[in-house]
């Protein structure tokens, strides 16, 4: 575990140094090493999730927790609210979130549904029988709460795995135990993806048009 | 406080400690959850229908009704449209003194589904019957020149209403005089709403049914894994089984003592 600027920096270290493939090996700035270790910290997530087997309870370690409150869309006429970061699309659905519950009151956890259920939903009787639990399904970056959804303006705390480029600089970064090194193995392959880039061999003359 | 306030005390304590013997089909919802590892709600509403399936196609149809009663007036028509939850009738009667006097299956009855602009026309036949008044639950009658002072347990028997279950149209329809107008219609329930509660030896039963069929339809899953999970599930049914058909302590002495007679003893 180390801090989000501390990765980077170490990123680009690494890069500069003589670990990284030849191929790839230079100064690149940290914004760019930050979109890098973004893509290979989402893939690391789902590997984990693809391992898992029995245990789940590591990744409530890479959640974080953020207020947000209750709005009302006229339109549709439900209830909702803005996710507070951009969603890792992890599967099994939704598991980027680990939780929706009242800031005060966590044992009545929200349940996901997926948008394209709502007439499966509506015809079975699972929500008729549970009329506490609330049932949400993700909208772009919005929360969509479609059933027994508490009140507009109420606080809500929810919980959800923030993206590495999403993460303050002096955020931690639980990377999971063992996969420091394959971190960035998994930045330099997705480095090395660039190819033949034109960026890499565009020089900014007109060589390559003679 | 002396020793038996404290002794007091403590029983209620150790009471209030103990598991309950109903819980919710929440729990058993939670129970599969904690059993897949990934102890968040991610499965809630795919495990709760599961688990609602289970409840009413394998235990209430099949090993443990729900009994409910309904007391309900025909239409104009004789008509008495099921209640959403009856998943079967198991009576149908008129209520005389706190007993229930069944009615009678009359196969014959011609099924009505007469309608003008979605409104039952057919008249309720009252030409053949006496109104029962004190108490028979079938009426005397003569059969074969042999007066028969009422009807016991015969199917068929002669009585003062009929009723036909049309399955299809999920409505019973009767025939002939109903005292009150009220008919007790006593039938097998889903017994399944907001804050049902299940006893606690068909918690195994539920939660085998969950895990079994989450993987049931994933092509992902292996056929071995499937059925050592239907296999659990058939285990906990048939203990379930056993468990709800095991005779009390009291039931057995009951029937053991309605069979003892004194003799003389020798």
């Amino acid at each position: 575990m180390t801090t989000k600027v501390k990765l980077i920096q170490l990123g680009q270290e690494s890069l500069a140094g003589g670990d990284a493939p030849a191929e790839i090996r230079g100064k690149y700035h940290s914004a760019v090493i930050e979109q890098y270790l973004d893509m290979a910290y989402a893939d690391i997530l789902q590997d984990q999730f693809d391992t898992a087997g029995n245990d789940f309870t590591k990744f409530d370690n890479f959640a974080k927790g953020y207020q947000c409150t209750i709005a009302y869309n006229k339109e549709t006429e439900l209830k909702y609210f803005d996710l507070p970061v951009t969603l890792i699309p992890l599967s099994p659905k939704q598991a980027g979130i680990r939780s929706i519950s009242m800031f005060k009151g966590q044992q009545m956890a929200f349940a996901p549904i997926q948008n394209s259920s709502i007439p499966m939903w509506d015809e079975l009787e699972a929500m008729q029988v549970d009329t506490e639990t609330c049932a949400y399904m993700v909208e772009e970056n919005q929360c969509v709460l479609y059933k027994n959804a508490p009140d507009i303006g109420a606080i809500l705390l929810v919980k959800v795995i923030t993206p590495f480029a999403e993460l303050k600089s002096s955020d931690t970064v639980y990377v999971p135990g063992g996969k420091n090194s394959i971190l960035f193995q998994r930045m330099y392959q997705f480095m090395s993806l660039r190819g033949n880039s034109a960026e890499k061999y565009n020089d900014n003359t007109s060589v390559q048009t003679k | 406080m002396n020793s038996i306030d404290a002794t007091f005390l403590q029983n209620n304590q150790q009471r209030q400690k103990e598991v309950g013997a109903f819980v919710s089909l929440r729990y058993c919802v939670m129970s599969a959850i904690k059993r897949t590892g990934d102890h968040s709600m991610n499965e809630y509403w795919d495990l709760l229908q599961l688990a609602i399936d289970c409840l009413r196609d394998e235990i209430r149809l099949l090993e443990q009704p729900s009994i409910e009663v309904a007391y309900l007036i025909p239409n104009a028509a004789g008509i008495i449209p099921w209640p959403s939850d009856m998943l079967d009738y198991i009576k149908i009667g008129i209520p005389i003194n706190g007993q229930l006097y069944n009615l009678t299956l009359n196969e014959n009855m011609l099924i009505n589904r007469a309608e003008k602009c979605g409104v039952d026309i057919r008249t309720m036949y009252k030409g053949n019957s006496v109104a029962i008044t004190n108490g028979y639950n079938y009426i005397d009658h003569f059969r074969g020149s042999q007066y028969i002072s009422g009807l016991y347990g015969i199917g068929g028997g002669f009585n003062t209403a009929y009723y036909k279950v049309d399955y299809k149209m999920r409505q019973i329809q009767f025939d002939g005089v109903i005292p009150n107008s009220e008919i007790v219609l006593e039938y097998n329930s889903t017994g399944i709403r907001g804050g049902t509660i299940i006893p606690a030896a068909a918690i195994p039963v539920i939660r085998d049914y969950e895990l079994w069929q989450r993987i049931e339809n994933d092509p992902r899953v292996g056929a071995n894994q499937k059925d050592r999970k239907k296999a659990l599930f058939d285990e906990s049914l048939a203990k379930f089984h056993f468990v709800i058909n095991m005779f009390s302590m009291q039931e057995y002495l009951d029937a053991a003592y309605a069979g003892t007679r004194q003799g003389i003893k020798r």
